[in-house]
């Protein structure tokens, strides 16, 4: 019996040493199904769909060119500048201030300001014509600049944290923020029927320079200002206004928020305007929307 | 009839279908941030039609203040002189814009300077947009020569007011308790003076301690606490005349006074037996109503502009927190949470928010929060910084900040954009704590 038993032992001992030992290669093999790495590349959607090629060279001559054979506007424009220093200026021949002047009393009561002057009136719009001739001086002044609108107007801090919080981490100083590449739009962009979103892009992000934000006006996060503008054939604003009038006219706080987005489409750093040439159609009207509330 | 429905309905649904197709075509783009910076402005010096030297000195001279005022918001940037180019800067001509765009200048202001025939000085301006090129302001003052400087605050309101939508706060003054001597025997006097530190001058001889000014919306007031014969009273008093007032004769302490928006109201605190209530008087009747009645020590109590709610402090959740309540006393509501003890707070003239000092592991801030307790942001910080105040627009803030230094500590008063940025000393002839800033002049 003890030997059997033994026997037994010794049996299985050796089973189980060889099991070990030749391991499990007999066992069935269970297929492991990896499915392949799905890559997802970041990029830029305006480094894929701008303008081929990165030289900038091209394009700054193109303009240059356009000058050259323009010196007839030149002669316009001077005829218009000393029209600017007299009367015939739309804006200039503002009312006589005397309508403005108080009550012809003492002191200190007179030092309070009148019944409100009529500026508004004289406000108003001047004729498209003369403007647009203003408009296209103003684009021969800053013309050394054509080039320079990336680096003229970086937006200056991070938005993330316009409203200081020492709570919170420090924010940055103006000079700290990186000045942001803005993509332009050369004349070779794709045609096609509609502004590709790197297009778009490039004058969001262009108009975003421009455009000095006045936080710290009451109820700026909730103000949305749409700007009608149309821009000529030299990519330059001929006109801007305001879509809502009725609360330009009667609530100042808008009206202040809105004249900074008037400011930021006239503005010499947005002058021309980052537009693909060959859609003109497209772009000769737009609606600019000025809403800052990501800002905050 | 059925005919005409069918019309109807086909025109309907070519409206549904087409028109807004059309209106897509044109294009949108959201632009939803952009730069924070100040807005270049150019003051020129104010022209003078005659060529008169005083003349010509005062147009200089209003135009600094006006150059010193808007640098000082923190919200523009007026270009230095030697950039201009265009040196004619007559009121009656349109501005060469061209030569103003070219130096970055995107608002230009234009002034004159002249004698009016009854000997009158007549002060013109006009601000203009360069970008857009049109008028944006325009405005003419007849005064004595001696309001210069009142002018030029005034046109630095317009301008400010055109510029950021935000009613002006440079026609205002500053009262505070200018302070001298050292520490053990400080000499505390009242001073008033202009938001920019002129015209200064002292209200009180130094004879009794006063803290804790407040100016009254009518201006012509300030109500503030003093230790008559050791014990701290609530006095009114006049500004015109120097005449001094106890507010009340009550039996124990009255502290933290400050007016209602309609100026008819001083609510303050009283305190007996070591406990602390709020109370209002009313000024016309002398009236007293008392609006907490609570074990805590409830103080610093400040109305919103409407006159409907109070902030104010208690420790009556165990630490030093904020409080709204109704106007009459009723319905109190917790609105800080935060770690650390908050203390006066004061209610934005705009309504939108409420200043308050908070202590946090040994640092004071000024902070701000919305008056439903939310958005809390800290502006600013120091060893020693409290008694915020509001300017009458709502955007700035005045305070003052103790430093420690060799010979003692040293107070001064400082004014901060309520967006924590730009902060700046306001030069006094002393020490000075506890400001407190007026209304408009009127």
């Amino acid at each position: 019996m003890r030997f059997g038993s033994l026997f037994t032992s010794v049996i299985f001992h050796i089973a189980i040493v060889v099991f070990m030992t030749v391991g499990i290669a007999f066992t069935p093999e269970r297929e492991i199904n990896i499915p392949p790495p799905i890559t997802v590349e970041f990029a830029k959607v305006s480094d894929l769909t701008q303008t081929p090629d990165p030289t900038p060279k091209p394009p700054v001559k193109k303009p240059e060119e356009e000058k050259k054979p323009e010196p007839p506007k030149k002669k316009e424009e001077k005829p218009k500048a000393a029209a600017t220093n007299t009367s015939d200026v739309p804006v200039a021949p503002v009312k006589e201030p005397k309508k403005e002047e108080p009550k012809p009393p003492e002191q200190e009561a007179e030092v309070k300001p009148a019944p409100k002057p009529e500026p508004k009136k004289e406000e108003k719009k001047p004729d498209p014509p003369p403007k647009e001739t203003n408009k296209k001086a103003a684009e021969k002044a800053p013309e050394p600049k054509k080039e320079e609108p990336k680096e003229t107007a970086p937006p200056q801090r991070d938005f993330g944290s316009v409203l200081r919080n020492l709570a919170e981490s420090e924010p940055q100083d103006e000079a700290e923020v990186a000045d942001e590449e803005v993509p332009t739009v050369g004349q070779q962009a794709p045609l096609g029927e509609q502004l590709t979103i790197s297009e778009l892009d490039a004058l969001r992000r262009q108009l975003e320079g421009c455009w000095n934000v006045p936080i710290g006006a009451r109820d700026i996060e909730n103000m949305i200002i749409d700007v009608n503008i149309i821009v000529g054939q030299d990519r330059v604003v001929q006109q801007a206004g305001i879509v809502d009038k009725a609360r330009y006219n009667s609530d100042s706080f808008y009206r202040a928020v809105a004249d900074t987005a008037i400011r930021a489409v006239y503005s010499p750093s947005c002058s021309p305007l980052n537009l693909p040439e060959g859609k003109y159609e497209m772009w000769k009207n737009i609606i600019v929307e000025f809403n800052p509330r990501e800002m905050f | 009839m059925t005919k005409q429905y069918q019309k109807l309905f086909w025109a309907f649904a070519f409206a549904i279908f087409f028109i807004p197709s059309l209106a897509h075509a044109q294009l949108k783009v959201t632009v939803d941030r952009g730069g924070v910076k100040a807005i270049p402005i150019a003051v020129p010096n104010f022209s003078v039609a005659d060529g008169n030297a005083d003349l010509a000195k005062l147009g200089q001279d209003m135009a600094g203040v006006i150059t010193n005022n808007l640098r000082s918001s923190g919200l523009f940037k007026p270009l230095a002189p030697s950039t201009f180019i265009q040196s004619d800067n007559s009121i009656y001509q349109s501005p060469n814009f061209n030569e103003w765009r070219v130096i970055n200048a995107q608002a230009l202001v234009a002034g004159q300077v002249s004698k009016a025939n009854d000997g009158r000085t007549k002060v013109e301006f006009r601000l203009w947009d360069v970008f857009a090129e049109q008028q944006m302001v325009g405005m003419a003052y007849m005064t004595t020569p001696q309001n210069w400087r009142r002018i030029a605050h005034i046109i630095s309101d317009e301008i400010y007011k055109r510029l950021t939508g935000e009613e002006g706060y440079f026609d205002t003054r500053i009262v505070y308790v200018s302070e001298t001597g050292p520490g053990d025997a400080r000499i505390k006097r009242l001073a008033i003076m202009d938001q920019d530190g002129y015209n200064h001058r002292f209200l009180t001889d130094g004879k009794t301690l006063v803290l804790t000014p407040r100016f009254s919306p009518t201006l012509q007031q300030i109500t503030y606490m003093a230790y008559y014969n050791n014990k701290p009273r609530v006095y009114l008093y006049d500004i015109d005349t120097g005449r001094q007032e106890v507010l009340g004769d009550f039996p124990g302490m009255t502290f933290a006074p400050r007016f209602s928006p309609d100026g008819n109201k001083v609510i303050m605190s009283l305190s007996q037996n070591g406990n602390s209530d709020i109370y209002t008087m009313d000024l016309r009747n002398r009236g007293v109503s008392r609006l907490t009645s609570n074990a805590a020590i409830d103080t610093s109590p400040s109305y919103s502009p409407d006159g409907n709610y109070i902030v104010f402090e208690s420790d009556r959740g165990g630490t030093q927190q904020l409080y709204v309540m109704n106007g009459d006393g009723s319905g109190v509501r917790r609105i800080t949470f935060g770690d650390g003890r908050y203390a006066n707070p004061v209610w934005s003239p705009r309504g939108d928010l409420i200043a308050f000092t908070k202590m946090l592991k040994g640092q004071f801030y000024i902070g701000v929060i919305k008056p439903d307790g939310s958005g809390e942001r800290l502006i600013t910080k120091a060893y020693h910084v409290e008694g915020p105040t509001w300017a009458p627009n709502g955007r700035v803030l005045a305070y003052f900040k103790e430093t420690p230094g060799r010979t003692g500590r040293s107070a001064h008063v400082y004014t901060i954009d309520l967006t924590g940025f730009n902060e700046t000393r306001v030069e006094t002839p002393l020490d000075a704590s506890d400001p407190a800033w007026s209304p408009l002049n009127q």
